[in-house]
């Protein structure tokens, strides 16, 4: 990558489908992005090269330097730990991390169970409340968890709540707003300053104000 | 790496060698929680926890080399040598190859210029030209931190978190209830965030201390007398014997090692997108020791 050309890395699936103005304003053919099969794309200009990738291994890329930039789950984010600048958050994909339980929950109190994608973020939403919680990380399904007496409550992402209903689960406590963040590797914020600060700039119109 | 450490003993500097296995329970309390993590660890025969080495900086103070040091003298020594860790990304134990400088005494004084200096010219010899230089107080920062979060550790913490990764956004969320918040906003977006020239720096640090006053803010002040001080020493030690060398000032540098208790410097190959050099000042309390110093690795 030369001075004036960064690879931008965006999160599959949720995230990409409704950042795709941002992609199409940064000169990307949406057709090309989102119909071909090709794992790099070049802009118009030859000024950015993207990558769709799954989620959870952007934070990594980002910190090691093979992209520059990565528009990523806040969630991911704080739950991978890795050294990365947040330089903006973007306004779409909007969910809550959210404690969520049967409809006659066990009491919240210390030794309770609880299931989760995000043992991290799961432990500081239950220590902030003073309970010493035993964390169960499950990589997914995780409304199944209380179902079958895995676990008492489970930390998870909610948007519309209906996952949950047909679970018959109920929110019981919400904890974070989840919005893409867009993170950059703090040698390129250097050392490739003005690429970077010039998406960002693009991203700063669909930020959050 | 030759061609460094000739350079090396050409300035003055002794090679040493510090010892490849450590008394982890020692070593601990000069390391990140995450450093002591990556520690590649094994078991004596006493059973008492030992390290392999995974700082040289650390290893050369508890090995007592500097134990027994003249009080009026000053030791300038270098190593070169393997530093070890544990990569949990790569699942592998890395083998880092560096050259490290310092500079060691028990009295207050340090050279941190005299070191920087070498640093910039050995980043020169491997990189050419084309180095940014980015230079810190982690002390000085975190005083200003604190008072900022009005000596809430809470707080603290908080901002000091979303200051490091120049998460502007978050930072001032922790400073809804902050009396003086629209200077202290002023400050954390316009100075904090981004990297500046020294010169910019001392510019604009300059002109929010005017509003600051009015508002009886002093937070600032201690980072602009420094900021001022090294400034001109730094002018002087470029101009005698170095090309135009891009050097930036960046509060909220990130070096993970909490034993750099003063300044400390960052270099970057701008060519190569790649940090190459990174050092800074430090004190190690109990064994009453200053010292100043930085490493580079290699393949």
């Amino acid at each position: 990558m030369t001075r004036n050309r960064i690879r931008i890395a965006i999160a599959k699936g949720r995230i990409a489908t409704e950042a795709s103005d941002l992609i199409k304003e940064s000169g990307f053919d949406l057709d090309e992005v989102f119909n071909s099969r090709k794992l790099r794309l070049q802009n118009k200009l030859g000024s950015y090269e993207l990558i769709l990738l799954k989620a959870s291994d952007i934070p990594l890329y980002v910190q090691e330097g093979a992209v520059d930039v990565g528009i990523v789950g806040k969630d991911t984010v704080i739950e991978s730990n890795h050294l990365v600048y947040e330089l903006c958050e973007l306004d779409m994909a909007y969910c809550t991390l959210c404690l969520a339980g049967p409809i006659e929950p066990v009491k919240l109190e210390n030794g309770v169970k609880v299931a989760t994608k995000y043992p991290r973020l799961a432990q500081q939403f239950l220590t902030d409340r003073g309970i010493k919680a035993e964390i169960l990380s499950l990589s997914g399904s995780i409304e199944i968890a209380p179902l079958i007496n895995l676990s008492d409550y489970i930390v998870d992402l909610v948007q519309t709540g209906d996952t949950l209903r047909e679970n018959g689960l109920v929110v019981y406590d919400t904890f974070l707003k989840i919005r893409p963040l867009v993170i950059v590797n703090p040698i390129s914020y250097r050392t490739k300053a003005v690429a970077v600060r010039n998406f960002i700039k693009i991203c700063e119109r669909y930020g959050v104000t | 790496m030759t061609e460094i450490t000739q350079f090396l003993e050409r300035s003055g500097y002794n090679q040493i060698q510090t010892p490849l296995i450590l008394n982890h329970t020692h070593s601990m309390p000069f390391m990140t929680v995450e450093t002591q993590q990556k520690q590649v660890k094994l078991q004596g025969l006493n059973g008492e926890m030992l390290a392999l080495r995974g700082d040289s900086t650390i290893a050369l103070i508890l090995c007592g080399v500097v134990k027994n040091i003249d009080p009026s003298s000053t030791h300038r020594i270098y190593y070169d040598e393997p530093n070890f860790y544990q990569d949990f990304d790569k699942r592998v134990i890395a083998e880092v190859r560096q050259v490290g400088v310092e500079i060691i005494s028990n009295q207050n004084e340090t050279d941190f210029v005299e070191v920087l200096g070498l640093a910039i010219a050995i980043a020169q010899k491997v990189c050419g030209p084309q180095i940014l230089v980015e230079i810190s107080h982690a002390t000085l920062l975190k005083q200003v931190i604190n008072r900022i979060a009005d000596d809430d550790a809470k707080k603290y913490e908080a901002l000091l978190y979303y200051l490091n990764r120049k998460n502007t956004r978050e930072a001032l969320k922790q400073l809804n209830d902050s009396s003086s918040f629209d200077t202290v906003k002023i400050m954390i977006e316009e100075l904090l965030t981004t990297p500046k020239s020294l010169d910019e720096c001392i510019y604009r640090l300059a002109s929010l201390n005017t509003i600051a006053s009015i508002e009886l803010i002093e937070s600032f002040q201690p980072i602009l007398n420094w900021l001022t001080n090294i400034q001109s020493e730094i002018k002087g030690m470029l101009s005698e014997d170095f090309g135009t060398v891009s050097m930036h000032f960046d509060p909220a540098l990130i070096i993970d090692k909490p034993y750099y208790t003063g300044e400390t410097f960052k270099i970057y190959d701008t060519k190569r997108h790649v940090n190459i050099i990174t050092g800074g000042t430090y004190r190690f309390d109990t064994y009453d020791v200053n010292g100043c110093g930085f490493s580079i690795k290699y393949d």
